[in-house]
């Protein structure tokens, strides 16, 4: 199978949409308020996407096989 | 007393493991393909060893809680680009490993040889690969030096030590293959889990009473620390972006992450691998809180030192039992991945180098040839690293973007209509100089944009620019 078809449109949003909030996604989270557990912001925000990433590769991995 | 107490360990830890690694290994017969891509047959979880070991290196062990040291959130960069780079690896790896497995690859060179239907392209590729691969493994000589240091008190002879260290990695390599070196990530992922969670949550909790007071203490005494600069400035956002999505293709374009995706058993492992090791990589958080507390309880270390400051919270304020376990797994976290860069810097040598003069011979004795220039690669990395250390760490940065310019190569191949062989050297040729360039200008950043994401957008454009007239004359 050629890769242009396994990806379809829910490929492409499952894994670009963790892959922009880890790159460009920062310039917006560039803060230190709101503090979670003492954690700046922008910690707390590249912790919570390093967690998402793997529930968005799962989807994108689901949506590929259907 | 304290520094034989604390060698010990550390020389337990290391011939312990290569001993695992080597039993694990002493039934299976050596091809070359076992050798260098374990004969893929890598299931998940061998194969998320692996990655972890080829992607938390010392560099990051010492190099992250230094950054979180000196600089602070910039240091955040490395929690941005894993999940980067495993995306990339979920997306592009199975197709990598497919064409992998139809065509026996072993070496990221045979991919471009292959698909751009160019030996010299291979070649071309092996011997930049090569280079990348020392300079790398370099890096990984440093971090068993600067632990050994801090093992021995400041009083032991390090290039002695230094020197045996690197013996037992060309021996173990020698023997065990890439199949050993998985199997040593699993002891070396154990037990830098320990030294991490020791570092990470013993000595904030130890010294702050918990992670929450760190950081209120790290506000007050750094109040700018825990933010990015704006925009421009260098280690600012805009350097933050470009960074990460030039890391992001790391794993897909080093020679030794080539390597890794061709040991799979299957894509289904590759992808599965990716969606697992985000969860591993959360470690990470627990260096930085690492390099956060050796600033507040050892501040005014520069230059180089910064590296080293939460090995030398653990020396100043913990027995040598301590110190001995936490620079032990430090020492395999080097070890791990500089086996893997030097199998595949001797496989592209063996394969791509050797084996473009001399294809008979070669093939005949591909494992005696891979074996033989895994010592040459080793010795020769060893040589240079003794006697020009300073030189080395100045062209790492070449090392570093320059690897991520093998992506336009990697990326073009997937497609029906690639652009010719020439004109995919071309832009790696162009973009290697321009690194060169920079780094011997220094100029680090170009308007606050990482100059490897500047280098691919160069490269792309003379690859787009080179086979522009070739296409015209085809329609």
């Amino acid at each position: 199978m050629s890769p242009a078809k396994r990806f379809n449109i829910f490929t492409i949003l499952f894994t670009g949409i963790p892959l922009f909030a880890v790159s460009f996604g920062i310039c917006f989270a560039n803060r230190d308020e709101p503090i979670l557990f003492g954690f700046p912001f922008l910690l707390s925000y590249l912790i919570f996407w390093a967690c998402m990433t793997p529930v968005c590769l799962w989807l994108a991995d689901r949506s590929a096989r259907r | 007393m304290n520094s034989i107490i604390a060698f010990a360990i550390v020389t337990a830890i290391i011939l312990g493991s290569m001993g695992f690694g080597v039993l694990a290994v002493r039934k299976i017969k050596m091809t070359p393909q076992e050798l260098v891509v374990g004969n893929r047959s890598f299931a998940t979880i061998l194969l998320c060893v692996l990655f972890a070991g080829e992607t938390v290196t010392s560099f990051t062990f010492l190099g992250a809680s230094g950054w979180a040291y000196s600089r602070g959130a910039p240091a955040f960069y490395i929690l941005g680009y894993f999940p980067a780079t495993l995306i990339v690896l979920f997306l592009l790896g199975p197709t990598i490993w497919r064409r992998g497995r139809e065509s026996n690859f072993l070496t990221n060179a045979d991919y471009f040889a292959s698909m751009y239907q160019s030996r010299v392209l291979g070649l071309l590729v092996a011997i930049c690969g090569v280079f990348f691969l020392v300079l790398y493994l370099t890096v990984q000589l440093t971090g068993i030096q600067i632990l050994l240091e801090i093992a021995g008190y400041g009083s032991v002879q390090i290039g002695s030590t230094g020197t045996i260290a690197f013996v037992l990695i060309v021996i173990f390599v020698f023997f065990s293959g890439l199949r050993g070196v998985a199997w040593v990530s699993i002891v070396k992922d154990v037990l830098v889990l320990g030294a991490i969670l020791f570092a990470g949550i013993v000595i904030p909790v130890h010294f702050f009473g918990s992670p929450v007071n760190l950081f209120a203490k790290l506000r007050e005494a750094h109040p700018d620390w825990l933010t990015l600069r704006s925009n421009l400035l260098p280690n600012g956002t805009v350097w933050f972006v470009s960074t990460v999505l030039v890391n992001a293709v790391g794993l897909v374009c080093w020679p030794h992450g080539v390597a890794a995706i061709y040991s799979a058993r299957d894509e289904a492992s590759i992808r599965r691998n990716a969606m697992l090791l985000p969860f591993y990589l959360m470690i990470l958080v627990l260096v930085f809180l690492a390099g956060f507390s050796a600033l507040l309880l050892m501040p005014g270390l520069k230059g180089d030192d910064v590296d080293q400051s939460f090995m030398r919270v653990v020396q100043t304020h913990y027995p040598a039992w301590v110190l001995g376990g936490v620079a032990g797994a430090g020492c395999l976290a080097a070890l791990v991945p500089g086996s893997a860069l030097i199998l595949a810097a001797g496989s592209l040598i063996a394969k791509n180098i050797v084996g473009i003069f001399s294809k008979s011979f070669v093939e005949r004795h591909q494992t005696a040839v891979t074996r033989v220039s895994v010592i040459a690669v080793a010795l020769f990395a060893f040589v240079s690293w003794a006697t020009a250390r300073s030189t080395l760490v100045s062209m790492l940065l070449v090392a570093a973007s320059g690897a991520a310019q093998f992506f336009p190569g990697m990326l073009l191949a997937f497609f029906d209509r690639r652009p010719s062989a020439s004109s995919i050297a071309a832009g790696l040729i162009g973009s290697l100089l321009f690194l060169c360039w920079t780094t011997a200008v220094k100029l680090p950043v170009i308007a606050g944009v990482n100059v490897g994401l500047v280098a691919m957008a160069l490269n792309f454009a003379v690859v787009g620019l080179a086979s522009a007239p070739s296409q015209r004359l085809v329609e």
